[in-house]
């Protein structure tokens, strides 16, 4: 009986270490399907031992406590994803307004040196491009917030509470009504695709960082350049001079 | 500086396309003649519109830069949180296996 448990080290784990610090919700999911698997050997070596026995050692019963440390789990992350992306969006926002007034001022700057830009404007082009990669990750997390609300948290409690019905009617928990790793999947899953369209978006704009600081670097090397002739010029001219005046 | 290389440096600025357009115009009055010297007001005016396109690019950059830093804590967050999950029921399980191992051992123990 106590074959099934005792290969089980929970803390020593390499797998489990390994997965450990991986970023995001893909993380918790490899996580969460080790101590799925733990709670499942659990579950099978005590099941011989009689119930009550079980009941005032583990209280809720093994699967229940995991599942319902998930269910706490899926919470945190729900919460803590809408809290950061409010803030996101908040400070985005206050942004949008700076960036509009400075748009404005080059966009006079250009103007006045006869610049007739064929997009709308590029000054704006460029924020308008970046806003609307905020607005795409934007449109990915309403989804997320939708289904937390009316999707999978229900279908999530309702799973959980069927489990405990049977498990209290002393039937047998037939597998998938339980929490179980496809289930945080699918609860989590939104969110998940919320952060993938952020990582993406981050790349792109990453990317583009990259580009632009190039462009000023040869920008400011073509200035440097005519500058330097403009200086050599003044030279020119001054030795001019002083050759009249000899 | 002649015709000639003020236009090479103005071709390879990676200008924008509106900025680029004026350049070539302000480089056409001058003339068609590669040697014919180019004036400094010529100059001033082809520095600063260098100037406003890099003033435009930074600004760009501040964007790019500042929503590179909102997503990141977007995603770390979403990480932390993540984590913090992952170890909750982390130590629900450990708590289980303990518990688990506590009443196979008392089970034995019994028995013997």
């Amino acid at each position: 009986m106590t074959e099934a448990i005792v290969p089980v080290r929970v803390e020593n784990s390499p797998k489990v270490e390994a997965n450990r610090y991986r970023p995001g919700i893909k993380g918790l999911f490899e996580r969460v399907k080790n101590f799925v698997g733990i709670t499942e050997k659990v579950e099978t070596a005590t099941s011989e031992v009689p119930k009550e026995k079980v009941e005032q050692v583990s209280g809720m019963g093994f699967f229940e406590r995991v599942g319902a440390a998930i269910d706490r789990g899926i919470n945190k992350v729900k919460e803590t994803s809408k809290k950061a992306w409010n803030f996101v969006k908040e400070k985005w926002n206050q942004a949008g307004e700076y960036f509009k007034e400075e748009s404005a001022e080059v966009q006079e700057r250009r103007q006045k040196l006869g610049i007739v830009d064929t997009v709308k404007s590029y000054v704006q082009d460029g924020v308008d491009a970046v806003r609307s990669k905020v607005d795409l990750v934007e449109a990915k997390w309403k989804d997320a917030e939708v289904s937390q609300l009316v999707g999978e948290r229900v279908k999530l409690r309702d799973s959980y509470e069927k489990a405990k019905e049977m498990k209290a009617k002393g039937e047998e928990v037939l597998r998938g009504y339980i929490v179980s790793r496809n289930q945080l999947r699918e609860a989590l899953r939104p969110i998940r695709v919320a952060e993938l369209a952020a990582r993406k978006e981050r790349r792109e704009l990453r990317a583009e960082s990259k580009q632009l600081r190039r462009k000023i670097e040869t920008k400011e090397n073509s200035k440097a350049l005519l500058a330097k002739a403009k200086e050599k010029n003044k030279m020119g001219l001054s030795n001019q001079s002083a050759a009249a005046a000899i | 500086m002649k015709l000639s290389d003020a236009r090479e440096i103005i071709e390879n600025s990676e200008l924008s396309e509106g900025a680029l357009k004026r350049a070539r115009e302000i480089l056409l009055s001058v003339g068609t003649d590669d040697e014919v010297e180019v004036t400094d007001e010529v100059i001033d005016q082809l520095m600063a519109i260098l100037e406003v396109d890099i003033d435009t690019d930074k600004l760009k950059l501040e964007a790019c830069e500042d929503t590179i830093g909102l997503l990141s804590g977007f995603i770390g967050e979403v990480g932390a949180a993540s984590k913090m999950a992952g170890d909750e029921v982390e130590e629900t399980t450990k708590n289980v296996y303990n518990d688990a191992s506590k009443l196979l051992s008392n089970g034995t123990n019994a028995d013997k």
